[in-house]
């Protein structure tokens, strides 16, 4: 009995032993679209997030498309981080713009979304993004 | 008695993986189709083609983009997302015996038997083209 009461005090650290802070981050790049150089730092890099319909997507074209989601035992995978994630995605891909979409999963907790990367003629902030 | 049926729960615990791979496997049969049927399909990444409509096995764990070309018709593309599957559930019995719960949830992540991709089947529906602003993105 003693023996058993061990054993499930031990499952909590256990199943804390198989959550990981990492995202699962895929990257779909577009023939004719070569990713960025690599030296690129995505911190600096300048991307624009626009809402499905905007005007401004009329001059822009694919490269790629990302998800960013749940490994099955991400830690601190809210919106924000993978948004971010998937801005870094963008950058290095080579992308000015994204347009972020919300991938439903009913058995994760996690915000889990899908961005088609774009490089758009005119900037768009200049169209009012 | 109790450690009887213990030793053969384990045992068929044991020599089955995570419930996800025994049910799902790494892999999923997809139909892809289009409205007109017809169309070529290119699955990203990997580029490998076929005229829909047509079934096509992917990996569980990536994420898809499929473009259709069909003449006369403008371009498309969809996606394939990959969700957590319903077959994981299962791996929940397991952890009434707790390291095999915890070790088929972790085998089933290392063959992405735990996800499943959607929507399935795959439908692009193709818009006729008509003249060069025809195919141009519908925006607000």
């Amino acid at each position: 009995m003693v023996v058993a009461r061990r054993g499930l005090a031990v499952l909590p650290l256990l199943a804390l032993a198989c959550l990981s802070p990492e995202l699962d981050v895929q990257v779909i790049q577009y023939p004719g679209a070569p990713p960025r150089a690599s030296d690129v730092d995505p911190a600096l890099c300048d991307v624009d997030l626009l809402d499905p319909g905007h005007h401004a997507l009329a001059a822009c074209r694919d490269i790629g498309d990302a998800f960013v989601g749940d490994t099955g035992s991400s830690l601190d995978c809210g919106e924000e981080r993978v948004t971010e994630q998937l801005r870094r995605v963008a950058c290095r891909a080579g992308a000015d713009t994204m347009v972020i979409r919300r991938v439903e999963d009913p058995l994760s907790d996690c915000f889990q979304a899908r961005a088609r990367l774009l490089v758009c003629e005119t900037p768009a902030a200049e169209n009012g993004a | 008695m109790r450690i009887a049926a213990a030793l053969v729960v384990a045992g068929i615990a044991a020599s089955s993986p995570g419930c996800a791979s025994w049910r799902n496997g790494s892999e999923q049969e997809v139909e892809i189709r289009s409205v007109p049927a017809g169309a070529t399909a290119t699955l990203l990444p990997g580029g490998s083609t076929l005229r829909t409509p047509a079934k096509a096995v992917l990996a569980r764990g990536h994420v898809h983009t499929v473009f259709f070309e069909l003449d006369g018709y403008c371009p498309e593309r969809a996606y394939l997302d990959r969700i957590t599957s319903p077959a994981i559930r299962l791996d929940a019995l397991l952890f009434l015996i707790p390291p095999l719960g915890l070790w088929a949830t972790e085998y089933d992540k290392e063959r992405d038997a735990h996800h499943q991709l959607v929507p399935d089947p795959l439908v692009a529906r193709l818009r006729p083209a008509t003249g060069e602003e025809g195919c141009r993105e519908a925006v607000d």
